[in-house]
């Protein structure tokens, strides 16, 4: 096991560097995603024909399209598209890539899984919300929302799952995550098994650990839900 | 940065024939996947408690690890092995398409595995409970009772994970393979176009997701056609 050392004659300390790039990367994609899914469920449930129309062909274009490919086209073609627009632009790396294209696909699935969970929602909130004289933003805000995550987490927690895996094709466009320190590693030690088996476990630790902790949160989110299952 | 349409008809039969390369990976990955993942997913229910805990290592191991570092465990790990190489196994591991089928195959079970179980458990207990008393033999009620309602059970399932697994090939270019996205990036390095080639290879992994979805979606209503609404 000297090759996972952490000294300059093993890759402990790269294969860790490599982790952190990799969470950075699936922690920042997952959270833009959130956001901009916000913004898109609004545009999906709106009454704007155009914006559901809008809103459909971005889903089907985004959910028919491998994530690793919209990241391609973000490196190579982004910097041209800024230049046109504002003039100039930052440098493109590869993890500003990654993050932009993943969270761009990923907004698409988390705008679908709230949209689902507001529909869910039972129509006598929106009625008593605006049966005590709420304005809309504290409708939503206060009411609306808080039972909507409820409602969508299981499906923001596959979201999760998927997004932290797909990070590993970001080695592609030439990040060095982890997937391209352990390939790094295990070309030049000749030893390649150790290296791809520690990374496949370390995907199945941060998966396993994300679980338990949406868990708590679920625990947190169902509380006062009569029947909830735990008890 | 506008589509050159010129450019499109030059390198659309090269994309298609990349195109080729994805789905011959995918069509075999389709079959063995299924046969391996039955008897793993009967074992997932098995109320031996070893076989169990190996079933669900299995589909937890190959649904944790990206397909990705599966697929670099194959073909740069087997190359290692002295064993491997001096034996007619070489033939089969010194050759990416077969270390992409490999890889890929077990990827799809584990998934499989999982999309399985929830079908069989959601056959209602009365229907077995029915074909019990009227003392089918046990491979009998599996296979003309339990087995025909798990597959209209778990087929939205099915098509989720198809069109996932569809769009996850797109991993194999980094194993020198030459499907869809590889071959689009090569036209991005020769052409110096980073526009073109991608959105036409974009297009026709959306057309091919669209096919999965048209044509499993038909197939479902087929299958479910006595919960159609009476029209």
């Amino acid at each position: 096991m000297g090759v996972l050392s952490f000294d300059d004659t093993g890759y402990g300390d790269e294969l860790l560097i490599g982790a952190s790039v990799t969470v950075k990367l699936a922690v920042y994609s997952f959270i833009i995603a959130f956001f901009l899914g916000l913004v898109l469920s609004s545009m999906a449930l709106s009454r704007n024909v155009v914006s559901r129309w809008l809103w459909k062909a971005l889903a089907s274009v985004m959910m028919g399209v491998p994530s690793i490919l919209v990241v391609f086209f973000i490196y190579y073609n982004s910097s041209l598209i800024l230049e046109q627009i504002f003039g100039a632009s930052p440098e493109i790396t590869p993890f500003i890539a990654g993050v932009t294209g993943l969270a761009i696909v990923y907004s698409v699935y988390v705008g679908e899984a709230i949209r689902g969970a507001v529909i869910n929602t039972d129509r006598g909130q929106f009625d008593a919300a605006q049966a005590l004289g709420l304005q809309r933003w504290m409708m939503w805000f206060y009411v609306i929302l808080p039972q909507v995550f409820r409602l969508a987490l299981p499906g923001l927690t596959n979201i999760w799952m998927v997004v932290l895996k797909d990070t590993a094709l970001i080695s592609m466009v030439g990040l060095s995550d982890l997937v391209r320190v352990a390939d790094v590693a295990a070309a030049v030690t000749k030893q390649p098994f150790i290296f791809y088996l520690f990374v496949g476990f370390a995907y199945i630790v941060f998966s396993s650990a994300t679980m338990l902790i949406a868990r708590q949160i679920e625990k947190r989110l169902n509380r006062g839900q009569p029947l909830a299952s735990g008890f | 940065m506008t589509l050159d349409f010129v450019l499109a008809w030059e390198i659309f039969p090269a994309l298609l024939n990349g195109a080729y390369v994805t789905l011959s990976v995918m069509i075999p990955c389709l079959v063995f996947g299924m046969i391996i993942a039955v008897p793993v997913a009967l074992a997932r229910l098995s109320t031996n408690v070893v076989i169990a805990g190996l079933a669900w290592f299995f589909s937890m191991f190959f649904r944790g690890v990206p397909a990705l570092v599966l697929i670099y465990m194959i073909y740069n790990g087997f190359a290692t092995i002295e064993f491997v190489r001096e034996t007619a196994l070489w033939s089969v591991f010194s050759e990416a398409y077969y270390c992409a089928v490999i890889g890929f195959t077990f990827n799809h079970a584990g998934f499989l595995v999982e999309i399985l179980r929830g079908a069989f458990q959601s056959v209602p207990m009365g229907v077995r409970e029915a074909a019990h008393s009227l003392a089918l033999p046990r491979h009998l009620a599996f296979f003309r009772v339990t087995f025909p309602l798990a597959i209209r059970y778990g087929f939205s399932n099915y098509t989720n994970e198809l069109v996932l697994f569809l769009k996850g090939t797109a991993a194999i270019g980094a194993i020198t393979m030459l499907d869809l996205l590889a071959v689009a990036n090569a036209a991005v390095s020769t052409t110096y176009d980073p526009f073109t080639p991608l959105v036409c290879a974009a297009f026709i992994y959306w057309a091919m997701v669209q096919i999965v979805l048209v044509g499993l979606g038909r197939i479902e209503i087929k299958l479910n056609k006595h919960l159609a609404p009476a029209s």
